[in-house]
């Protein structure tokens, strides 16, 4: 497997709690993966990890066998990594469609003079942004959304407006934490959907999810997390029948019963 | 769309009315009174900015304000450089203290920044007070003359105001611009959410170096228009309490957007001039009225405008659903 992004043996530490703990896992052109486990397993950590908004203690994050350790997130989403979040991040006071455009900024190229008085070609990048903002949102179903202000939007579309705006500076891996929280089952079924479809162009996608439905039935493999450590890695298959993983959902008692 | 539409009419309207009022200026005491409007609406213009665009409180703005209006008034005065050599040093020389003071900005956030460039702002004050060499120190600077462009001379009042207005159309439209480009919208991303506008790949520091620095730019040129207006200017003048009528002017304007602190200016400087009869009861009145705006108008009264507008709307909007 020729592999896009690498997490080497990973570590983070709040004050004693040691919140990752040697985490390792690759992720390949085209793939979905899903990043499961309890509450406080360390899911969202990693995800801030490889976004660049915690630095880790120890270990090495590569994509496309550069690292990314020590770099701003700016600079992790001008690489190509990019990310939704759990707690929404929307820009309340811009359109729905600007939201999206500033997820286009780190490849626009125009200076502050240029686009004040539209020169050097500043204008048609600014219309093709806007074109690509629009197709975006149409692609997450939220076209006639374009001129209103988020606040217009519902709880699970505001989700889908923060994938638009993360599709929209081209990432090569694109992060997305509890994409369904707060949307209807139709709303998951139609995200599975095209999460699949941006597989298929070789995005390489990274799901956090609490929905193990949704999980199971969308992703290639799993990697499952419990208290900072990686549990188990596999098939969605494999994971389903996995001690550990049962163990950290569960609890013991389940041996205690069987035995 | 009707709602631009709307907006190019009322622009429009507003920019009549402008070229329009001196006309109703009758006497020269009431041409000052609107030219320090247009003056501060220019100062306001350009911390709205930093403060509505970009969601950062300084306090230190009116150090930038004064720059300006020292190095043109040294540099005309001084040494006998033309008005627009004053103008432009001003604007760059502001703008290049304007990004030293954003250089903490980068580091701390909220009330702390506040505090941080209150004190810059009032060390700069003092330095000014103190170089008497150059300010003639706390005894102020006199002698500024009115501009003059290519032998043109602003020393009347008409010909004057409209040089300011031109001024303030100009940094008016230069907002207007930068609000449809990325930087408009960066600017505001970074005010509603910091580390969204990061992750999603805006590079905060810079955008907020940027943010500092054109609005420094304004308060340089409002700053030298000040200087050749007034044609006297003194430590005293730019003292904390005109820091907190920008402020104001801006907040009951209506901050993030690009007539508030026009209208902001205009009440703020024009409204002591009606009030003259309840002498010093104005300070009541005015800090009254701040205070009902934090409770009532929490967007100012450009946003209780909007809110009134898209109230209508809506009500249109039903009423046609119905029938």
């Amino acid at each position: 497997m020729v592999e896009l992004l690498s997490v080497r043996d990973v570590g983070k530490t709040f004050g004693g709690l040691k919140a990752l703990d040697g985490v390792s896992f690759g992720l390949a052109k085209g793939e979905v993966l899903g990043l499961v486990g309890p509450n406080g397993s360390g899911k969202s950590t990693m995800i801030n990890v490889l976004s660049g908004v915690y630095r880790p203690d120890g270990g090495d994050v590569r994509l496309d066998g550069r690292s990314l350790v020590g770099a701003k997130p700016s600079a992790i989403a001008a690489a190509g990594l990019s990310r939704t979040f759990q707690n929404l991040q929307i820009f309340g006071g811009l359109s729905v469609r600007e939201n999206v455009l500033v997820g286009r900024d780190c490849r626009l190229r125009s200076g502050m003079l240029g686009g004040v008085f539209g020169l050097g070609g500043s204008l048609r990048e600014e219309r093709e942004a806007k074109s690509l903002a629009a197709d975006l949102l149409e692609k997450v179903g939220l076209a006639r959304f374009v001129d209103a202000p988020p606040s217009m939007l519902s709880y699970g579309q505001r989700r889908l407006l923060e994938v638009a705006r993360a599709l929209a500076a081209d990432p090569k891996v694109l992060m997305l934490d509890e994409p369904c929280a707060g949307q209807s089952q139709a709303e998951a079924d139609a995200l599975a959907v095209l999460i699949r479809a941006l597989a298929k162009t070789g995005i390489a996608v990274i799901v956090i999810e609490h929905n193990m439905r949704f999980v199971m039935n969308l992703v290639d493999r799993i990697v499952a997390l419990n208290f900072g450590r990686k549990i188990a890695e596999g098939t969605p298959e494999a994971i389903r029948g996995d001690e550990a993983v049962i163990e950290a959902y569960l609890g013991r008692r389940g041996h205690a019963e069987r035995r | 769309m009707r709602g631009a539409g709307n907006r190019y009419v009322f622009w429009a309207v507003a920019l009549a009315a402008a070229l329009a009022a001196p006309l109703a200026l009758t006497n020269n005491y009431q041409l000052g009174v609107a030219h320090q409007a247009l003056i501060f609406a220019l100062l306001a213009t350009g911390y709205n900015l930093l403060l509505g665009f970009t969601g950062l409180v300084s306090f230190g703005h009116i150090a930038l304000f004064a720059i300006g209006a020292y190095a043109s008034a040294i540099l005309v005065v001084t040494f006998g450089a033309p008005f627009l050599v004053g103008v432009g040093a001003a604007a760059i020389i502001a703008g290049l203290v304007g990004v030293v003071i954003a250089m903490p900005a980068l580091r701390i956030k909220g009330h702390y920044l506040t505090l941080l460039t209150l004190a810059l702002g009032e060390v700069i004050r003092l330095l000014i007070r103190s170089m008497e060499s150059l300010t003639h120190g706390s005894q102020g600077f006199s002698g500024i003359p009115r501009p003059e462009i290519f032998g043109m001379s602003f020393r009347a009042g008409v010909p004057l105001y409209y040089l300011l207005l031109f001024a303030l159309v100009l940094g008016v439209a230069f907002v207007w611009r930068i609000e449809a480009t990325r930087y408009g919208r960066a600017f505001k991303a970074v005010r509603d959410s910091e580390i969204g506008a990061e992750v999603c790949g805006v590079r905060t520091d810079h955008v907020k170096v940027l943010a500092f620095g054109v609005s420094a730019v304004f308060a340089g040129v409002a700053g030298s228009l000040y200087a050749h207006t007034m044609r006297f200017i003194s430590p005293e003048f730019f003292s904390l309490g005109l820091t907190i009528t920008l402020l104001a002017m801006v907040l009951i304007g209506g901050r993030g957007t690009v007539i508030g602190p026009i209208v902001g200016a205009i009440l703020l400087i024009s409204l002591p001039e009606w009030l003259r009869f309840v002498k010093d009861y104005y300070l009541i009145l005015f800090g009254l009225a701040i205070w009902l705006c934090a409770i009532a108008l929490p967007d100012g009264l450009a946003g209780a405008a909007a809110r009134l507008l898209q109230a209508r709307n809506s009500v249109r909007g039903r009423a046609s659903l119905r029938t």
